[in-house]
């Protein structure tokens, strides 16, 4: 069968992903060195500031995305061909680093609400306080760690049955 | 199981991406009314990160689009592991259809981002480029050639999904 139109396009989303990710980790470089030369947002942007642990915890996140791009593209040369159980372990291998960062994720975002929680006035409700924290930045953030969490769910399935498949394939052949 | 299983996490997926974009969608429909607000007041005063009156409707078309897509991709993963390709092949290529007018959409919005930047930089359209492409520039180019791609993508799965439709009618007949 042929899967080459698939192939170049799935390719064509990692290289995607790969340049976006590249131009995040030099954005998000930038703002490390910043909060590190005490330059960091706090100053300027009030309520929404990192501190050096936001951004170095948003720094770890990118750097555990990258092998998933990596393998995204060697499993997109594998379109339309036999499971010979290396898609498995790629995606097992994807479905770790998506684990890590979901574990990333989760940090980051109990850093930044930890970070507003002493921003805030102390004058309001709890409920009001938490709807202050929980801005635009945390919501994206929250919905990235969910996403992630998900993701490895399905990347964790998606091995299991690549696997069976490999599994059911050597059976085959052995019996012809 | 496993395929019941991959079906829920899909759909888990699909709704927390329509969450996503409705509170895109809401931010859109707040800047549109800025935009209005400051055509009323003063049209000149708008800074280059500013959006023209036109891109910001368009930018709020755009993040409506995906929705009958996202829709359209609800009923493809509750066929995950029925194995009834023709539907799938039907819905893939709904989907395309949508994912190429999410495409367009996002692609004159990025023009009329650009033109409204060229304008007030002023120098012409080569020598400001390296000014114009801005975080929020690379952020939406960066989405219309996902779009582009993941169009292509859904293309050829539903060509792949029709031929896996029809060798199963043959191995039927055949059977």
């Amino acid at each position: 069968m042929d899967n080459k139109p698939l192939t170049r396009s799935l390719r064509a989303l990692a290289a995607l992903g790969a340049a976006f990710w590249l131009y995040l980790v030099a954005d998000n470089t930038y703002h490390f060195v910043l909060a590190l030369r005490g330059q960091a947002w706090p100053a300027s942007y009030g309520v929404f500031g990192r501190s050096t642990a936001t951004e170095s915890l948003i720094l770890l996140a990118l750097v555990a995305a990258a092998p998933i791009l990596w393998d995204m593209w060697a499993l997109a040369g594998q379109c339309g061909g036999r499971f010979d159980g290396s898609a498995a372990g790629r995606l097992r291998r994807m479905g770790r680093c998506g684990g890590a960062d979901t574990v990333l994720l989760a940090l980051l975002v109990w850093t930044m609400l930890y970070e507003r929680a002493d921003r805030v006035d102390q004058a309001m409700s709890v409920l009001q306080r938490l709807v202050y924290r929980l801005d635009i930045y945390v919501m994206e953030m929250l919905a990235l760690a969910l996403a992630a969490a998900i993701i490895t769910a399905v990347l964790f399935t998606l091995s299991r049955l690549a696997e069976r498949a490999a599994v059911e394939q050597a059976v085959n052949d052995l019996t012809i | 199981m496993e395929l019941k299983k991959l079906s829920w996490l899909l759909r888990a997926l699909l709704v927390l991406a329509g969450l996503a974009l409705a509170m895109r969608l809401r931010l859109d429909l707040y800047d549109l009314r800025v935009v209005v607000s400051n055509l009323r007041n003063d049209p000149y005063e708008a800074s280059l990160y500013q959006r023209s009156f036109v891109s910001s409707i368009l930018l709020c078309l755009a993040h409506l689009a995906p929705f009958p897509a996202l829709i359209a991709a609800w009923g493809l993963f509750r066929q995950v592991g029925l194995g009834r390709g023709f539907y799938q092949e039907k819905r893939l290529r709904v989907l395309a259809m949508l994912s190429g007018l999410e495409t367009v959409l996002l692609a004159a919005s990025d023009a009329m981002m650009l033109s409204f930047r060229t304008d007030r930089l002023g120098g012409g359209f080569l020598w400001g480029l390296p000014r114009m492409l801005d975080g929020t520039m690379l952020l939406y180019l960066g989405l219309t050639l996902g779009c582009a791609a993941m169009t292509a993508a859904v293309l050829a799965l539903s060509r792949s999904a029709g031929r896996a439709a029809a060798l199963a009618d043959e191995n039927a007949l055949t059977i």
